[in-house]
């Protein structure tokens, strides 16, 4: 699974969105879209449309909401962290693809137990080249 | 920071405090397609060892951000930006978003930045670097 990418198309952001996002945090500004639109894009879990109910773990979480082909049934998730490069405007209304792949994945022991420790890296791009690279971490156990 | 005013190391942000509510948690879970019941179903998370539902992962970030945006006002953009989420929050606690400008050069500079809960523990380290708008 390490190395391996997976590409879809998640279709474009609309203006609307990134406004019911920033409406959700304390104090955040409409004055820089550049970032809140890159923030936006970074920060949704789930880009399938379609109803996955029957796809839902028993803690609402779904298979693709971290790595689409990763096999994460039993473990519990939790986000780690995040970096972010933004490379250009998010541009409002034009489609666009994610390139997702797991880059590393590593078992360590904790005080609380074995932890699960994955690093998922995704290039997010127009036909105008790449918009915002996110390397993201996640904890499993 | 405001006008001209050219940014130092050493300069610090204005605080940003944020006590996240039930609503809050929801709306950001709704706007972000996160239905992971530890943000939203205090039974659940009752259920899992926590008092109450948590604070997302990307919220902290975010309410980093929005603290050094409010800051910089428009006057730079955005290059990178990265955090760690460290420590659990959840709702009712009273979170506090601080940055310092740690490295300045002629095309922008970097802070780092922390959110703090009310216990002066660290839930949130981060750091931005952003590119000056030249006018």
């Amino acid at each position: 699974m390490i190395g391996i990418t997976a590409e879809r198309c998640i279709g474009a952001i609309v203006e609307k969105e990134v406004a019911h996002f920033l409406s959700a945090i304390t104090g955040a500004e409409a004055l820089d879209r550049h970032a809140w639109s890159g923030l936006y894009l970074s920060s949704v879990m789930d880009w399938n449309a379609e109803p996955v109910a029957e796809s839902m773990r028993e803690d609402g979480t779904t298979e693709s909401q971290v790595l689409s082909g990763a096999s994460l049934s039993g473990l519990r998730l939790m986000g780690g962290g995040q970096e972010l490069e933004f490379h250009q405007d998010v541009p409002l209304g034009e489609e666009i693809v994610v390139s997702t792949q797991l880059a590393d994945a590593q078992l360590r022991e904790a005080s609380s137990g074995a932890l699960l420790l994955l690093t998922v890296q995704s290039v997010f791009e127009t036909s105008a080249g790449p918009i915002l690279t996110r390397r993201e971490t996640f904890i499993g156990r | 920071m405001t006008g001209d005013a050219r940014i130092e190391v050493g300069m610090t942000i204005h605080p940003l405090e944020w006590s996240p509510t039930n609503v809050q948690l929801f709306r950001f879970s709704g706007a972000t397609w996160n239905a992971h019941r530890i943000h939203y179903d205090s039974v659940y998370a009752q259920r899992e060892g926590y008092n109450d539902v948590l604070v997302q992962s990307h919220l902290h970030g975010c309410q980093l951000l929005a603290a050094l945006l409010n800051w910089v006002d428009g006057r730079a953009r955005l290059e990178r930006f990265r955090w760690q989420n460290r420590h659990l929050a959840m709702v009712g606690d009273v979170l506090t978003c601080t940055g310092t400008v740690v490295h300045t050069d002629d095309a922008g500079f970097e802070c780092d930045l922390q959110e703090v809960n009310g216990d002066g523990i660290v839930c949130a380290p981060a750091w931005a670097r952003l590119a000056y708008n030249h006018v």
